[in-house]
């Protein structure tokens, strides 16, 4: 029974850095589950996750000891008010990181296929999005703009009704 | 004044990967898996490839060539089915079972690697992409089963397999299974071979059936159908789905019962009637579970249950044979009821709606109606058990409550019982046996009674037994004091008047001796119940007398208190005495109809105590008989036609007042009403004791209009009222 609990993973990131985990914790990610299941049960098995850098692998292997037995919230969908209000405190401090590992992040989660680490770091970046211009948004996300200015006064147009309300 | 730069994120690169590499490893390993050699591939490795391709929007062409190996994969697998067969279409079967399982098989990995698919393009566009798996099935499905022979071709054979074993024939239940299975798992098993395998089995079971209906008995062929739907059960079970079952059932039931309805019931030879006629219990619980599958069966075996037990039950009451003795008839109509009672609970699983007609047969042979006698007739069997004194009669009392419900007119019944349960109460074979034991039965029909009918109903038949327990307190007190003084064993009966029958007044006249003991009685009476009055009735009862012969021999004769006072008459005069009917009549006060049929058992050939020739009748000197003590007193027997009509009108007579005591309760409360209201009203609360006429409702309501207790209204003539 306790080798039960005892049986880990071992993920290799993208700068070859090896994380052992127990299954138990990283059962919280989708792809790891359905990996495992092709797999042997006896082995320690290896899963390359060459996509995810050590330091985003890393927060992913914290999120989820620190929630596999204790989920979160479901964060209610549109987001109301700020992140900060509808979120635990642990979780709170989890998300104060750089903006760079925050998108690491995102891609880890929906690599992995991690849906509550997932929805709360998409809902941090809709928060930091919430009542920003087209322009601030850009400038934040580095996004080019590739509208017309025909396409644009077009979109604006039909969109005014918002920035009425 | 700054302004603080708004923070920036930067998306992450990642590295634009070379499609047609990634592609070209994914079809790769799809090939390896269809051909079951994919223990090498690293399943991270196909997702991840398949993920990058989604991420760098070639989600959609991913999604396209994906199905596109899946279609040229079945339509390889349909080439390799229908390539020339090996062994027949059993081939066929093991073929298409094993390629599909691989199929399946293969489908199912190919899910997992392309797992990110279903997340996002599926996803988004669930109604022009289906996820993987389902889209596995749903090509197998259109191309293979139906875009190509081997869906018709499957079929074929396993209804031919099908067929094989119903014939008899063994044949390989997994293989079926295998391609049951499949189609179900995509979704066609109802189209493709469940509709199919019903339509063969409908002709299937109809001409078996056919050329079974005149070859069998009804019993054996009930026994056959039994048989297959055993059969078809066993066939859904081991190669067929559950909802199979309940449709096959129905197509036996339609094709070889509905259409066969008439010849399983009607056949005079084998048919319903005929089954229950014999009691062939077991072969009419087939018939019924048989019957159960399809409601409307089970209506018309209701149905001519019936009828059969009602039209067996009238033949029986209009039998003259049978009528001419009451008791036996009873017995038999019991026998009867048991008969049917009996079939109801062991091959109709104890129905209630079977219960119920059975009732409503009986109710139209047994309710007095067709047989006008029944209620005395039940009471006098009932009489007979009474008197026959044996233990453990609850079932058949039991019984005879049953019958007793069925009567139209339970007043009749009431009337019948209380006059026979007079007899036995007053007779003195009661008073030499505690009243406890031998009423015991009597005391068990009378609680049964008031179960059914209620207090009211027995209220004054327990008030009869009371009188008969108050009356042995009463004589042991007046033994006491008066026993020396009388010279006889004497023993007064005190009936409260209104819980017994009506009796005549008597005109009786006692010898000396009893007269004596009857004013001894009275005085005695009187001192204890100040302001009773007492009526004498000793027409009623009986007692023993003791004959002493010239040659030496007695003999205990036990008569009634009448036959005695004619006896009396013997002795005070010559031994070779005759005497005629008048002057026994005018001695005794008894009225000369009732001297012939009070000397009758006197003269009979059993025991001719008395002669009678055509001048009269006299003292047998030489009287002799086996036994010392005889029975002569006359036991209750049926009315003669005149008693009938006399039973008949008196009973009229009692229920004039329950008629009106009806009609005012209704009136009373109503104030107004129309009279075809009356008349209903007065009907339903009176059906539990008697059904009333109309008219003689009528006439009722009549008397009380001119008994000023109702009023007819001035301008409707229909319509009355109560008069306060």
């Amino acid at each position: 029974m306790s080798d039960e609990a005892k049986k880990t993973v071992k993920l290799t990131s993208r700068d070859k850095q090896v994380f052992e985990v127990e299954r138990e914790i990283i059962q919280m990610s989708g792809l790891v589950r359905d990996m495992l299941e092709e797999g042997d049960e006896d082995d320690v098995p290896t899963i390359p996750v060459p996509n995810v850098d050590s330091k985003p692998l890393e927060r992913v292997i914290e999120y989820c000891k620190h929630h596999h037995k204790n989920p979160a919230e479901e964060i209610e969908k549109p987001l109301k008010g700020k992140i900060e209000d509808v979120i635990s405190e642990w979780d709170k401090k989890f998300l104060e990181i750089e903006q760079s590992l925050l998108i690491e992040l995102i891609m880890a989660a929906n690599y992995l296929n991690i849906k509550d680490l997932l929805d709360l770091t998409c809902a941090k970046v809709a928060s930091m999005m919430k009542g920003k211009s087209p322009e601030q948004i850009r400038e934040m996300f580095g996004i080019e703009n590739d509208f017309t200015p025909e396409e644009e006064a077009k979109i604006r147009d039909e969109n005014r009704w918002c920035e009425e309300a | 004044m700054f302004k603080k730069s708004a923070p920036k994120i930067n998306a992450p690169k990642s590295e634009i990967i070379d499609t047609t590499e990634s592609w070209t490893l994914l079809f790769t390993a799809i090939q390896q898996i269809f051909s079951n050699e994919c223990s090498n591939l690293s399943y991270e490795e196909l997702y991840r490839t398949a993920y990058d391709l989604v991420q760098q929007r070639h989600g959609e062409s991913l999604y396209d060539n994906v199905l596109e190996c899946l279609k040229y994969r079945v339509n390889t697998i349909v080439k390799r089915i229908l390539k020339p067969l090996k062994d027949g279409d059993h081939g066929l079967l093991r073929d298409v079972t094993t390629e599909w399982e691989n199929y399946s098989l293969a489908v199912g990995m190919i899910s997992n690697v392309m797992m990110y698919l279903n997340r996002t393009v599926v996803l988004n566009n669930p109604d022009d992409y289906s996820p993987i798996s389902a889209l596995g099935f749903i090509l197998f499905r259109e191309n293979a089963i139906k875009g190509s022979e081997v869906g018709d071709r499957t079929r074929r054979q396993v209804l031919q397999l099908i067929q094989k074993e119903r014939d008899g024939e063994t044949v390989d239940k997994m293989l079926i299974k295998g391609s049951v299975n499949m189609l179900n798992k995509l979704s066609c098993y109802e189209q493709e071979l469940e509709g199919p395998f019903l339509t063969s089995s409908s002709n299937y079971y109809a001409n078996l059936s056919q050329s079974l209906v005149d070859a069998s008995s009804v019993p054996e062929y009930l026994r056959i159908v039994k048989t297959k739907l055993k059969e078809e059960a066993f066939r859904v079970q081991y190669y067929l789905l559950d909802p199979t079952k309940q449709k096959i059932e129905q197509i036996i039931s339609e094709e070889m019962i509905t259409n066969h309805l008439g010849t399983i019931m009607d056949s005079t030879s084998s048919g319903f009637g005929i089954m229950l006629r014999d009691d062939k219990i077991s072969d009419l619980k087939t018939q019924y579970n048989i019957f159960a599958i399809n409601p409307s069966h089970i209506k018309e075996l209701i149905k001519k249950f019936r009828s059969h037990v009602a039209s067996h039950g009238l033949s029986f009451v209009n039998d003259e044979q049978i009528t001419k003795d009451p008791t036996l008839f009873i017995k038999n109509l019991l026998d009867l009821k048991r008969k049917y009672k009996h079939i109801v609970k062991e091959s109709f699983d104890a129905n209630p709606l079977l219960s119920t007609a059975l009732d409503e047969a009986f109710r139209q042979f047994a309710d007095g109606t067709v047989q006008s006698r029944m209620a005395e007739y039940l009471s006098l069997y009932l009489d007979s058990l009474m008197r026959s004194n044996e233990q453990d009669q609850d079932q058949t009392l039991d019984d005879v409550i049953d019958m007793f419900m069925y009567l139209k007119d339970s007043d009749v019944f009431e009337n019948y019982y209380k006059t026979h349960l007079s007899k036995r109460l007053l007779s003195s074979r009661n008073m030499h046996q505690t009243v406890e034991s031998q009423s015991c039965t009597e005391k068990v029909f009378v609680t049964k009674l008031k179960l059914e009918c209620g207090y009211q109903f027995t209220s004054k038949i327990e008030g009869m037994f009371n009188d008969v327990r108050l009356s042995r307190i009463a004589m042991d007190q007046f033994e006491k004091t008066n026993k020396s003084t009388l010279g006889l064993d004497f023993y007064v009966n005190v009936l409260t008047h209104s819980f017994w029958p009506t009796y005549d007044p008597t005109t009786l006249i006692l010898p000396h001796q009893l007269k004596q003991c009857c004013r001894a009685f009275q005085e005695h009476y009187d001192s204890v119940h100040n302001g009773r009055r007492i009526t004498w009735q000793p027409n009623l009862g009986d007692g023993l007398v003791i004959a002493n012969y010239p040659n030496g021999s007695k003999y205990e004769l036990l008569c009634t208190t009448s036959q005695i006072c004619i006896l009396d008459c013997f002795n005070a005069c010559e031994a070779n005495q005759v005497w005629s009917e008048e002057e026994l009549s005018s001695t005794t006060g008894i009225p000369i109809r009732d001297i012939q049929r009070q000397m009758t058992p006197l003269c009979s050939s059993r025991h001719r105590v008395i002669i009678k020739d055509e001048n009269g009748y006299c003292w047998n000197e030489e009287f002799k008989h086996a036994s010392t003590r005889l029975r002569i007193a006359a036991i209750s027997t049926k009315e003669t036609t005149q008693q009938v009509h006399q039973t008949e009108s008196k009973i009229e007579m009692d229920r004039k007042p329950i008629i009106e005591a009806a009609i005012v309760k209704i009136m009373k409360s109503r104030k107004t009403m129309y009279d075809n209201q009356l008349i209903e009203s007065v009907v339903t609360i009176l059906r539990p004791t008697f059904v009333p006429s109309p008219i003689e409702i009528k006439k009722r309501v009549e008397s009380l209009v001119e008994r000023e207790f109702l009023e007819r209204d001035e301008k409707e003539q229909s319509l009355f009222r109560y008069l306060a």
